[in-house]
């Protein structure tokens, strides 16, 4: 986390001196410092989150593809004269985190033609603009991934 | 050369993401109802907006600039949905009739 906010200092900064090199070590280490007072945060739950990027990158690059497609879905429904055959789809989610099951919930609002409406407990609805985009709401890419890295958290945090 | 090649992916990519905003624009208006409307809204927000800025990295030499957009498109795709689910949270609560606008469904 200290080294994240040692980046965003760098790239906000947009050059390389010594000056701004220490400031950002000593204001980076400052936050860190408050991040595990106050905002629940150690460096064992990082060591864990550390372990998940590879499948994080891999989840984001399925996130973008699914993003390029789903655009290009939409165009169609825009300019033709079809009507679109909008549908509230609920269903539940095998995930049982409550930060997966929100990041499976945005990823469904981010990607255009699904919005997720409501998240109660283990509850999605949905709403989709069209009946093909409602069609294998309940098994998602996304879940699947999810469902694997949530998998490996939970080894993580038995040893 | 290298400018010219650069200079016409720049230009392909901004036209490409300004495509997509406008196609999203026009979707505002072709649909009739605001949940409907709203996913024409977020096609601006994911891919018009990335490919604008993947051209405008495209176009800059300086690395911390580029840094600087992918930072600014990373956080528009983080809290773009967060607003979009609690218009379309707001729309269905407040709906007395969400059955004349689309099918209902339990899966």
């Amino acid at each position: 986390m200290a080294v994240l906010f040692f980046a965003l200092w760098m790239i906000l900064n947009g050059r390389i001196t010594l000056e701004i090199v220490l400031f950002g070590i000593v204001i980076s280490g400052l936050l860190y410092w408050f991040c595990v007072k106050f905002l629940d945060y150690s460096p064992r739950r990082e060591w864990q989150a550390i372990r998940l990027i590879p499948s994080g990158l891999k989840y984001a690059w399925t996130l973008l593809c699914e993003i390029v497609k789903s655009n290009l879905a939409m165009l169609p429904l825009i300019y033709s004269s079809r009507k679109p055959e909008p549908k509230l789809v609920t269903f539940k989610t095998p995930l049982k985190r409550k930060s997966t099951r929100c990041i499976l919930a945005n990823s469904i609002t981010v990607t255009p033609g699904t919005i997720s409406v409501y998240l109660e407990e283990d509850t999605l609805t949905v709403h989709c603009l069209d009946t093909a985009m409602a069609d294998g709401i309940e098994d998602l890419e996304f879940q699947r991934q999810l469902l694997k890295m949530e998998q490996m958290l939970e080894e993580g945090t038995k040893k | 050369m290298i400018e010219w090649i650069r200079f016409v992916l720049t230009a392909l990519f901004l036209l490409g993401g300004l495509f997509i905003l406008i196609s999203g624009v026009v979707g505002q208006y072709r649909f009739r109802y605001v949940l409907n409307r709203m996913h024409a809204a977020s096609m601006g927000d994911s891919l018009g907006l990335m490919l604008v800025m993947l051209g405008l990295c495209i176009s800059q030499n300086d690395v911390f600039v580029i840094l600087k957009y992918l930072l600014t498109a990373a956080f528009l795709l983080l809290t773009s949905p967060t607003s979009g689910h609690l218009i379309a949270r707001l729309e269905i609560a407040t709906n007395e009739h969400p059955e004349k606008e689309m099918e209902l469904m339990q899966k």
